[in-house]
């Protein structure tokens, strides 16, 4: 009894010791901040997405009253994220040394909140964090066969920025692999190393842009090209998108337009470049999110400039991205689906939703909920009412009867008494049912 | 108040359990005084072994002074009844992954002296194999993770000979889709292995799509 109470204690302590673990880490702290920074970056977005559409409406009296008080939160949101970034900083040089130098402390602590703690952060291979904050795509990888992600949080690292495509798998390669070195120096205390592995990093990342492309690697790019290309022949087509087109060129100077379409446009007339190295359009959406296919979430530039701080950077590392038809954002005015924009209440039109606004026909019946109200409306499931969907696209017979509907081959053999052998053989024909919606 | 099981009551309608440890409620359940005994009834509806008992459980696997194993004990809400009917000559070894819900366990356990905490994945049976030297008696499962079937297999070397356990399976950890008797059955061809199925209980009412299956090991 004795020996079982002791054993009993034992586990006790020991469980809790474990619990405290766990619990007592001081990253937890720089995760609740990171997580924090995320949210209110996106509840930043939104918001003044939402106040700028209300400014263009003028906001007189009471609105302009609640429209000021909320303009006022948002520079104060501003203010508690630079706070936070700045007690993130601070904390990651302390908690991790090496690893905050080499991946920037913003990076780094994405990727300690993707881990969970210092601990499993610490003990993750460099493959593994390579692709952290890319699971969904690493998943689909591994479950289909759709490409392996290159990278998930590392996505945003300063030297991977306007590294061309096909070199980027391998830079984040070597990226992630310094940084697996660096936590392990940290989480063992081991020596300041950083400055020579930034400086032996940044000549390796020059030396892979400089690399000439492999045969492979051009063959890829080509592909990327084609698909490219497809995809801006398809958007130059539609309507909305050449609106859209002309509408994102109003900011800029007719000067400067000339000049910029005698410099650049040559070739198909979907290969156009419509923006080009100009800055994008204020309160744009590409600016703000970068969701699914296009990459991880981006935060907004005002920091993500703060960490290529320590950098040397070339001018090309700083150049604003080129911006084209397939990066630009499905529908402008921020929604992501046609009912999300209703909600929001913007009339504006709607760009990239497959159907457009939907119209209501003011001059039809209106039917319901079809599906639940089909059987109960006994006009709908009368195939004679009138009111029965089917009825009314069904043809006539008087249509068909005349000679441009009647069946080819007929009219040329059986030019005499045609008439009323034809006559015979409509009315003999059953009526077609009522096809079901 | 009639004992239907080893330490398990019933008064027609309730069934309860008889306080280890006197006035002290675990989780806000009601607590009964009769004969000068106390009674804490048990909320079929929060653990699904009492639900599996209402919904008529041949044989209890917990008895007095037995030695079991609980996979998945997280707040200790089924973990403080079987507490109650092992009493002290008992030990109940509790393993759970959660942090947050062995915090809560191991006050209980302070409390309550045959509780014994272990902070662990119950797949990995190699990091809790020292303290099943001498082999329990009874084994209960409540872990929602796909491979249930084969976390209960692989720790049936810790149950002795003749032991009962007891799963209660969750068919929608499992699969979506599936329908909940299919999947029983495939997860029975799984324990058939190591145990003798005895009964098998949808406790619906009280816990959707879920399956309490009592099995004796071979
Ligand atoms: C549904 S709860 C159990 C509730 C408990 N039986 C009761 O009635 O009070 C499931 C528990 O299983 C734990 N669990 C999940 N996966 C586990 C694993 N692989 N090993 C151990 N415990 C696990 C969870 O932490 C959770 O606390």
């Amino acid at each position: 009894m004795e020996q079982r109470d002791f054993l009993r204690k034992q586990m006790l302590k020991k469980t809790r010791e474990q619990i405290e673990e766990k619990f007592a880490g001081k990253e937890i702290h720089i995760i609740k901040a990171i997580n924090l920074l995320m949210d209110l970056d996106s509840i930043n977005n939104l918001m003044s997405e939402n106040l700028n559409e209300w400014k263009t409406r003028n906001p007189q009296d009471e609105a302009q009253n609640q429209f000021e008080s909320l303009q006022k939160n948002t520079t104060q949101i501003q203010e508690e994220k630079t706070k936070l970034i700045e007690f993130i900083e601070k904390e990651m040089q302390e908690e991790f040394p090496n690893f905050s130098q080499i991946a920037t402390p913003i990076i780094g602590a994405k990727l300690l909140s993707e881990a969970g703690s210092k601990k499993r952060l610490c003990f993750m291979p460099a493959s593994t964090i390579q692709v952290l904050g890319a699971e969904k795509a690493l998943f689909a990888h591994l479950r289909k066969n759709a490409k392996s992600p290159k990278h998930g949080h590392l996505f945003n690292h300063p030297l991977l920025q306007n590294m061309p495509r096909f070199k980027r798998g391998k830079a984040a390669r070597i990226i992630a692999g310094k940084l697996a070195i660096a936590l392990k120096q940290d989480y063992f205390k081991g020596k300041d190393t950083s400055k020579e592995v930034k400086e032996e990093l940044e000549k390796r990342i020059v030396e892979i842009r400089n690399e000439p492309e492999t045969e492979s690697q051009r063959q890829r790019e080509n592909d990327y090209e084609q698909i490219n290309e497809d995809r801006r022949r398809e958007a130059f087509n539609k309507e909305d998108k050449k609106k859209d087109y002309e509408r994102e060129h109003k900011t800029f100077t007719p000067e400067e337009r000339k000049a910029y379409f005698e410099k650049n446009n040559k070739g198909k007339p979907w290969n156009k470049k419509p923006i080009g190295n100009y800055p994008p359009r204020e309160g744009s959406l590409s600016q703000k999110r970068k969701f699914g296919s296009r990459g991880p979430r981006e935060f907004s530039n005002n920091y993500n400039n703060r960490t290529n701080e320590g950098f040397n950077s070339n001018d090309s590392f700083n150049a604003p991205r080129e911006r084209s038809y397939s990066t630009r954002p499905r529908s402008f005015n921020g929604a992501r689906s046609f009912n999300e924009s209703r909600r929001f209440g913007s009339d504006k039109p709607q760009y990239g939703t497959r159907r457009g606004p939907r119209t209501f026909n003011q001059d039809k019946p209106s039917y319901g909920n079809r599906d639940s109200n089909y059987n109960k409306n006994p006009y709908l499931s009368d195939p004679k009412s009138e009111f029965n969907p089917s009825y009314n696209t069904r043809p006539k017979y008087s249509d068909r009867r005349d000679g441009n509907s009647r069946p080819s081959g007929s009219s040329k053999f059986k030019s005499s008494g045609f008439k009323n052998k034809s006559k015979t053989s409509f009315n003999k024909r059953t009526p077609r049912t009522a096809k079901r919606y | 108040m009639k004992e239907i099981f080893d330490g398990i009551y019933s008064d027609g309608k309730n069934i309860y359990t008889k306080n280890l440890v006197l006035g002290k409620k675990v989780y806000g359940e009601k607590i009964v005084r009769e004969g000068g005994e106390e009674f804490r009834e048990w909320d079929p509806y929060r653990s699904k072994y009492g639900a599996g008992i209402k919904k008529g459980l041949k044989k209890s696997i917990f008895f007095n002074g037995c030695t079991a194993i609980y996979l998945g004990s997280a707040e200790g809400t089924t973990v403080s009844h079987v507490s109650d009917i092992v009493e002290e000559k008992g030990a109940i070894f509790c393993i759970d992954v959660s942090e947050i819900a062995m915090n809560k366990l191991t006050k209980l356990a302070e409390e309550r002296e045959n509780i014994y905490p272990i902070l662990s994945d119950a797949q990995m049976t190699e990091n809790y194999k020292e303290y099943f030297e001498t082999k329990a008696d009874a084994m209960f499962q409540d872990i929602s993770q796909r491979n249930q079937a084969d976390i209960f297999v692989r720790n049936s070397k810790f149950l002795k000979k003749g032991g009962l356990g007891a799963l209660a399976l969750k068919t929608k950890s499992i699969s979506q889709s599936n329908l909940k008797e299919d999947i029983l059955k495939s997860e029975i061809n799984i324990l058939e292995k190591e145990f003798e199925i005895l009964q098998t209980i949808l406790i619906e009412p009280y816990e959707k799509h879920h399956y309490l299956i009592l099995m004796r090991k071979k």
